[in-house]
């Protein structure tokens, strides 16, 4: 049998359906609609509360086939308008490769956001009160401290100190001692993780409470990623994005896999690093921009978002700030999940905490969703979208 | 960008047309027509939503995205409580091959993971490429191929019986 048959069988087996399709239709017209417009009227009063005190946007030229600059579009032009009052907002400066370049309201205005609420994140996640007991349930977040210290948010929002006991002190290959999990330690069904060890992969399932072990050759478990619910990949050489090796977790053969891991995007000059985080709206990834954003009160070669959904590139930029209070750490603002098509969720670190931002791609808007307490880090959040 | 007179009767012309197809297509990823009209629905009124930038484009491609998408982060919210239906397979009469084989296919399906049995509808039911199906999915068509080649042996596991229709050659 060839695959027309299967496509024969697909084709004979499809439910016969009738419905009110017109209804829906008109339906389906009248709300998207109103989105439409809803969302339009959020990016005129962004133009309008934008003030144009940013002198422009020095854009950096490159011919190695990368994505280029387009020199042909700069800052905005539109007339500089009075602020108005409200929460701070993001604010466009000019465009770069083709993307809408956004200012991030600075540290000391992150306090002054307006909330979000996220059905899965709690406005305080509080790691001073975590509690050493079993997990039991899927996990939202994982959270890094010193040495192996290792939190959890649960999907009830129980903020847990997992046991890591059994672990042994990791250090990378040069030397460095660093904590065993890593952004992509969160499996995607969220009921388990996996820790790095120098020599294996220690995979804990939090509903069972059972570890699992993973021999694998020494350092690479720093690269792990989830394939599957029951599979890690593994990197053939570390710095190999591609080549590698399935193991199970669990019974099974280890077998042989080329992998595209899905990329973000970036211009010739910029260092991006960190997770690609991919979800609904579509990848971002943080880096250490070659853009020169060149302004009276800040930086030039900001820390930056790139964002790029299906096509539609935007940059989200961050002030390291005047160097004392209010200033970003270097590493501040990692994007760490999508909660919907339209918004990314990104950890902010400062001298003034830890905070979970959200941002409506390609707007103004910027959301407070949770401040962190505690002896840890955000390391990894479950795609929410 | 703007919204032309006509936006509205040509975004109804081409729901009319893709509707039947986009409710069966969403009636086998998630085997529950209820679940399956809601998934159509958001993704009509995305493509609403964008219809002045997408009328030109790939509507269909859109709106294959949407529901692929939803479905599989539908799935995720709610896997602890997942609760599938077959859907009716044909008014033929009982005994018939072609029914067994159909209630065989819907059944073996219904137990694949969400992005193997997107994988095997948008192939052989929508008749995408795997290039177009790594475009719906996010992901390179290189793992659109190890997918489909995983979700057919696991087809050829559940339903033994249609193992001449399942090559695991993929083209």
């Amino acid at each position: 049998m060839t695959d027309s048959a299967l496509r024969d069988l697909f084709h004979d087996a499809a439910p016969s359906l009738d419905g009110p399709g017109p209804a829906a239709i008109d339906r389906a017209w009248r709300d998207g609609t109103r989105r439409r417009v809803g969302a339009r009227v959020a990016v005129v009063g962004s133009v309008a509360a934008t003030v144009a005190v940013v002198t422009g946007v020095a854009l950096v030229g490159g011919s190695d086939g990368r994505v280029a600059p387009d020199p042909s579009v700069d800052a905005p032009t539109s007339t500089p308008t009075p602020p108005v009052t409200g929460p701070p907002v993001a604010e466009q400066v000019g465009k770069y490769a083709g993307a809408d370049v956004w200012w991030a309201p600075s540290v000391t205005d992150e306090s002054s956001l307006p909330p979000l609420s996220v059905a899965q994140l709690p406005p305080v996640v509080d790691l001073d009160a975590a509690q050493e007991e079993a997990v039991g349930e899927p996990v939202v977040g994982l959270f890094s401290g010193r040495g192996e210290r290792a939190f959890a948010l649960t999907a009830s929002q129980r903020v847990i100190e997992i046991d890591t006991s059994r672990l042994e002190t990791l250090t990378d290959e040069a030397g460095n001692r660093r904590n065993p999990l890593s952004s992509y330690s969160l499996s995607a069904d969220r009921q388990s993780a996996f820790f790095i060890q120098k020599s294996s992969l220690e995979v804990l399932d939090f509903v069972t409470g059972e570890w699992t072990t993973i021999d694998t050759p020494d350092w690479l478990a720093e690269e792990a990623r989830w394939m599957m619910p029951d599979q890690i990949w593994l990197p053939s050489r570390l710095g190999d994005d591609s080549g590698g090796t399935i193991h199970p977790v669990g019974p099974g053969v280890t077998t042989t896999a080329t992998i595209d891991w899905v990329r973000g995007w970036s211009g010739p000059d910029d260092q991006p690093w960190g997770p690609v985080v991919f979800g609904r709206g579509g990848t971002a990834q943080a880096a250490f921009a070659g853009l020169d954003l060149v302004s009276p009160t800040r930086f030039a070669a900001p820390e930056v978002i790139f964002v790029d959904q299906r096509g539609e590139r935007s940059v989200l930029a961050f002030d390291r700030g005047p160097g004392e209070e209010g200033t970003r750490v270097k590493g501040c603002c990692i994007p760490r999940a999508w909660i919907d098509e339209d918004t990314v969720l990104f950890s902010s670190v400062s001298t003034e905490g830890q905070r979970i931002l959200a941002w409506d791609v390609g707007t103004p808007t910027v959301h407070l969703v949770s401040d962190i307490r505690g002896p840890a880090s955000l390391t990894a959040l479950a795609d929410l979208s | 960008m703007e919204q032309q007179p006509d936006d509205r009767e040509s975004f109804t012309a081409w729901a009319t047309t893709r509707r039947p197809r986009l409710l069966r297509t969403a009636t086998f990823l998630t085997g529950d027509r209820g679940r399956a009209e809601d998934l159509v629905q958001e993704a009509l009124t995305k493509v609403a939503q964008r219809w002045p930038r997408l009328r030109d484009g790939s509507p269909d491609a859109y709106a294959r995205q949407i529901l692929v998408r939803d479905n599989i982060s539908w799935w995720r919210r709610n896997r602890l409580e997942l609760v599938s239906d077959v859907p009716d397979p044909g008014r033929t009469a009982p005994g018939d091959t072609g029914v067994e084989r159909r209630l065989l296919l819907l059944d073996a399906l219904r137990r694949l993971t969400e992005r193997q049995r997107a994988v095997l509808v948008l192939r052989y039911f929508d008749d995408l490429s795997e290039a177009e199906i790594a475009l719906v999915l996010g992901v390179s068509a290189g793992t659109v191929k190890s997918t489909a080649h995983l979700a057919l042996r696991r087809l050829r596991e559940l339903a033994p019986e249609l193992s001449d229709l399942l090559s695991l050659e993929t083209s």
